[in-house]
């Protein structure tokens, strides 16, 4: 047997019956991947933002500030409470039960601004990053 | 260039517009390159060795991990052999952690060497090259499938697997000499049992 026969035959693929299904099965696991990588991504935007809220929130003498700073643009637009006629109400309640549902959770805020939980979100990260940088090598081409 | 509209439309793409079009986020177009190298991705895996369930786990992780990756992709060489050597990797991870004892030289082959008047009787058994595989040893039969199946180089298989390149170089050299020799006897027995 000549080498280019041998060659030949290595690429020759074996035949599959369930070649759809497998390929069904790449392609799911690959959207649910994606799902929950998304997902992740928008829980660390919602819990990042949330701490960043909270930090902003508990700024000794910012909050005077930026009351005073949003009180024109709270102003209601005549227009769109004349349209509308709750414009301003709402906005008032919405803002009223955001205030109300963050300061229910004034342990999980205060946890939240605590050196502790810096230290165990940034060791956190840096794990997750690290596996990364292992894993990336470990399949580097 | 403009995406096609329906899955059908990318088969007539070549696999570098298709990894445009994937990195650029359209699932359909890596979907294509699934269909396209799925076979023999698979084919490559259970040739190095690795048994059905296992060979097509690490196929889907393979493609995975080539998706997630795709801008790493040089174009230096073909798409499958990208392929095959993430797949190799990942297969070859798993032996060194679970099955160190396959890379030893004195493991006994799959299955027995071949019976010649058995082999007669079965004419199709002709070029059954995975067949002939499975009465290598496995290191043989790795080095062999890396060398000529995933295009690597002696250097390469010798860095890939951890075996010394001299190891290797034999590995190979037996390994082929004893496929070629199962495979022309496949070839010739019907004749002989016809005499």
């Amino acid at each position: 047997m000549k080498d280019e026969d041998l060659y030949h035959l290595f690429q020759t693929p074996m035949r599959f019956d369930d070649e759809p299904a497998f390929q069904d099965r790449v392609m799911r696991r690959l959207g649910a991947k994606n799902w929950l990588r998304q997902g992740l991504i928008a829980l660390a935007g919602l819990l990042g933002g949330l701490y960043a809220l909270t930090q902003l929130v508990r700024l000794p003498g910012l909050s005077s500030t930026a009351q005073a700073a949003t009180r024109p643009a709270a102003t209601p637009d005549a227009t769109f409470e004349a349209s509308l006629g709750f414009g301003r109400e709402l906005l008032e309640n919405v803002a009223n039960a955001l205030a109300l549902a963050l300061s229910k959770s004034t342990d999980y805020l205060a946890f939240a601004q605590s050196p502790l939980f810096f230290w165990i979100s940034f060791s956190l990260c840096m794990s997750i990053v690290g596996l990364y940088l292992v894993n990336m090598r470990e399949e580097g081409i | 260039m403009s995406a096609p509209s329906t899955a059908a439309g990318y088969r007539h793409l070549s696999d570098h517009d298709l990894i445009a079009q994937a990195v650029l986020g359209v699932s359909d177009a890596f979907g294509e390159l699934v269909r396209r190298h799925s076979a023999a991705l698979r084919t490559h895996l259970r040739r190095m060795g690795a048994q059905g369930a296992d060979a097509d786990d690490m196929a889907q992780e393979a493609f995975i991990t080539a998706y997630e990756r795709l801008t790493e992709y040089r174009a230096d060489g073909p798409f499958l052999n990208w392929l095959k050597m993430i797949a190799a990797r990942r297969y070859l991870r798993k032996v060194k952690t679970t099955q160190k004892y396959l890379l030893v030289d004195d493991v006994a082959p799959y299955e027995a060497a071949p019976d010649l008047h058995q082999a007669g009787q079965n004419e199709g058994v002709a070029r059954d090259l995975d067949g002939a595989l499975s009465r290598l040893k496995p290191a043989e039969r790795l080095c062999v499938t890396l060398n000529i199946s995933g295009g690597l180089s002696h250097q390469d298989v010798s860095n890939e697997t951890g075996l010394p390149l001299g190891t290797v170089k034999s590995h190979i050299k037996r390994g082929l000499t004893q496929l070629r020799a199962m495979l022309d006897m496949a070839e010739a027995v019907p004749a002989v049992i016809e005499r």
